[in-house]
C-alpha cells in the first residue's frame, strides 16, 4: 500500500513540475535571493534487520534564505531552520544547493537536515519540486522531499529513520 | 490548482497507508521509553538502574532490590559498630 501511494504522490508531483516546463515559455531568471516558508506532511519510516515500518510524518515548518551562487546552470544554496511539531517537538537546520535544470521552474534540491534540540538526528536530503509565481515577486511552491536519518540520539539501535513529504510553501523574491 | 488537489489527494492516500501503531524514533515513544528494533516503544533496558541515581534506593519499578544483600550489608554494619565499641571499652584486646 504504501509503496504504491509513494509512486502516486511522485507521479502527481511530476505533472505539476512538468506542466510548465513542456510549455516552453520563456521565463524569467530565478531569483537571486528569496525567502520561502514551508509546511510539509508525510510518511515517516524506519528500517533495519528487522523490516521496515511506516507511520504519518510529523509536521515539519521549515524557513529558508535561498541565494543564486552559480548561473548556468542556475544553481542557489539555501540555508534555514526547521521545527517539526503534531504528535513531536524538535529543531534543528537545513542546508544545501538547488538547481533549476534551464532555469525553468523545475527545482532539484540536494543537501542535508540535522536535529539539534531536544535530541539529534542528522542525514541527507533529496527534493524535487517548483514555484509558480503568483506576483512578480511572490510565488507557491511545492515539493517533495525525502530525508534518511542516519546518525544521532533519537535513532533506535541498529536502524535507520526517514521521511517523505509534501511540502507547501510560499516564497518572496528579495533580490 | 489540479495540481495541488492531486498532490493533497496522493497524500491523503499515503497517510492512509501508513498508520500503524510503530516507532521509528525514540522520541516518538513516551518519557522512559525506547524504540526497539522491532520499532515498538518498550522501557529502555537500564532504565531503572538510570533513574535511581544518587538514592542508593529501591529502583523505579521496584522489583531488583535483593534481600539478601541487604540482610548481609545490615549486619556487616552491626559487626564494624560492635569491634568499634568493643575498642573504646577494652583498647587493649586490639
Amino acid at each position: 500500500m504504501a509503496p504504491r501511494s509513494t509512486a502516486l504522490a511522485l507521479t502527481s508531483l511530476l505533472l505539476v513540475t512538468a506542466g510548465p516546463a513542456r510549455a516552453e515559455e520563456p521565463l524569467d531568471d530565478p531569483p537571486l535571493t528569496s525567502l520561502e516558508a514551508r509546511a510539509g506532511l508525510g510518511m515517516a519510516f524506519g528500517g533495519g534487520a528487522g523490516g521496515s515500518v511506516q507511520r504519518r510524518s510529523p509536521l515539519t515548518l521549515t524557513a529558508l534564505v535561498d541565494h543564486a551562487l552559480v548561473v548556468d546552470p542556475w544553481t542557489s544554496g539555501f540555508v534555514g531552520v526547521v521545527a517539526e511539531g503534531y504528535g513531536r517537538g524538535s529543531a534543528g537546520v537545513i542546508a544545501g544547493a538547488r538547481v533549476r535544470p534551464a532555469r525553468g521552474r523545475l527545482r532539484i534540491a540536494g543537501g542535508a537536515e540535522v536535529l539539534l534540540v531536544p535530541s539529534t538526528l542528522a542525514g541527507p536530503l533529496a527534493s524535487v519540486g517548483g514555484c509558480l509565481p503568483i506576483t512578480a515577486s511572490f510565488g507557491l511552491c511545492l515539493d517533495l522531499e525525502a530525508v534518511l536519518f542516519v546518525t544521532g540520539s533519537d535513532l533506535p539501535d541498529e536502524r535507520i529513520a526517514g521521511q517523505a513529504q509534501i511540502l507547501l510553501g510560499v516564497a518572496f523574491d528579495a533580490w | 490548482m489540479r495540481g495541488s488537489a492531486a498532490a493533497a489527494l496522493a497524500l491523503a492516500i499515503a497517510l492512509a497507508g501508513c498508520a500503524r501503531d510503530v516507532c521509528t524514533r525514540n522520541s516518538e515513544c513516551s518519557s522512559g521509553d525506547i524504540c526497539t528494533r522491532a520499532a515498538q516503544c518498550e522501557p529502555a533496558p537500564d532504565a531503572s538502574a538510570a533513574g535511581d541515581g544518587g538514592s542508593g534506593g529501591v529502583p523505579p519499578d521496584g522489583a531488583a532490590l535483593d534481600a539478601a544483600a541487604q540482610v548481609d550489608a545490615g549486619s556487616g554494619l552491626d559487626a564494624g559498630i560492635d569491634a568499634a565499641a568493643q575498642l573504646e571499652s577494652d583498647p587493649d584486646s586490639a
